[in-house]
């Protein structure tokens, strides 16, 4: 028995929760499916997740607790956008409309980078959005008409289709939010010389198609990888 | 005949005095129509957000730090 003192498992264990929550994330519940070939290489044969009235499931993957970089590609399924909006602090949880799609990303001493994450709406549904900025991009709009005019348009905007982008670049996460529809309300803009700016009365905006890129700095992201390793690292 | 032609004068600037009322309202109903709400026709904008430290992120992992030191 040349391998009797190496540690393994059949395949098929399975690791369930009923509730998991870190701050404003929520996953309603959980399973993971795994085999323990031995104590430096795990084969997870699937993970699947309640989150956002939606799935997160993760495929077939081998992961190396020793390793120092590992990629992996979580699957969006039909995520409910405000839920979403809501755990990451940026939105109200009001209003139908998911969004499903990739996230490949990967873990490092550099931090949590994305790879070309991209998530898109339900074709042939609608929703909205309930957009709830924080305080600091807040007083960036206040400098900027522009701005302003698109978190007010956000704050309450009913679309027909929306893309998501996320993609970690030198030490920036960028954002990219693409959506067309119409604000739920009137405005207080008007168009003028190819700009807009504020207006003494509300007009009625027939259409908005608006493209947002978002640049947060990497050490957010640094930040989110070290807490983690933190938190899944023995004491 | 010269009390005749002042009350003719009466009359003509009491008559002055109705016109340039009426001119006054009309101006009045044209600014009313100025600022009236109109429908605006579908645009397309970009924009660009630079987001600095959001304090907000450091509250919520301070949670988990509090956690794990334990």
């Amino acid at each position: 028995m040349p391998d009797l003192p190496k540690l393994a498992s059949d395949g098929n264990q399975l690791l369930a929760f009923r509730n998991l929550e870190f701050g404003k994330f929520a996953i309603r519940s959980g399973g993971l499916r795994f085999r323990m070939e031995s104590p430096t290489s795990w084969h997870l044969e699937n993970v699947t997740m309640n989150w956002c009235d939606g799935k997160l499931k993760l495929d077939s993957t081998r992961i190396n607790p020793e390793n120092k970089r590992t990629s992996l590609i979580f699957y969006c399924d039909r995520l409910r956008l405000s839920a979403l909006l809501q755990q990451l602090g940026a939105g109200l949880d009001q209003g139908e409309g998911r969004i499903s799609g990739a996230i490949p990303v990967v873990f490092s001493d550099a931090g949590l980078r994305f790879r070309d994450a991209f998530l898109f709406s339900t074709p042939g549904e609608t929703g909205s959005i309930k957009l709830l900025p924080s305080k600091s991009i807040s007083a960036t709009a206040a400098a900027s008409e522009q701005l302003s005019f698109a978190l007010d348009a956000l704050a309450d905007f009913d679309y027909s289709w929306v893309k998501l982008s996320l993609n970690s670049e030198k030490d920036l996460l960028k954002i990219k939010l693409q959506t067309d529809g119409r604000p739920a309300g009137k405005l207080y803009y008007i168009p003028k010389d190819g700009t807009l700016v504020r207006s003494e009365v509300a007009n009625d905006f027939t259409g908005l198609e608006l493209d947002a890129n978002l640049n947060i700095p990497l050490n957010n992201t640094l930040q989110l990888y070290q807490n983690f390793k933190q938190l899944f690292s023995p004491q | 005949m010269f009390q005749s032609t002042r009350i003719g004068l009466i009359l003509a600037l009491l008559t002055a005095f109705s016109v340039s009322g009426c001119l006054r309202s009309s101006h009045e109903i044209k600014t009313q129509s100025e600022i009236k709400p109109i429908e605006i026709k579908p645009i397309h904008i970009t924009i660009d957000i630079n987001v600095k430290v959001d304090k907000a992120l450091d509250d919520f992992f301070g949670d988990i730090d509090e956690s794990t030191s334990k």
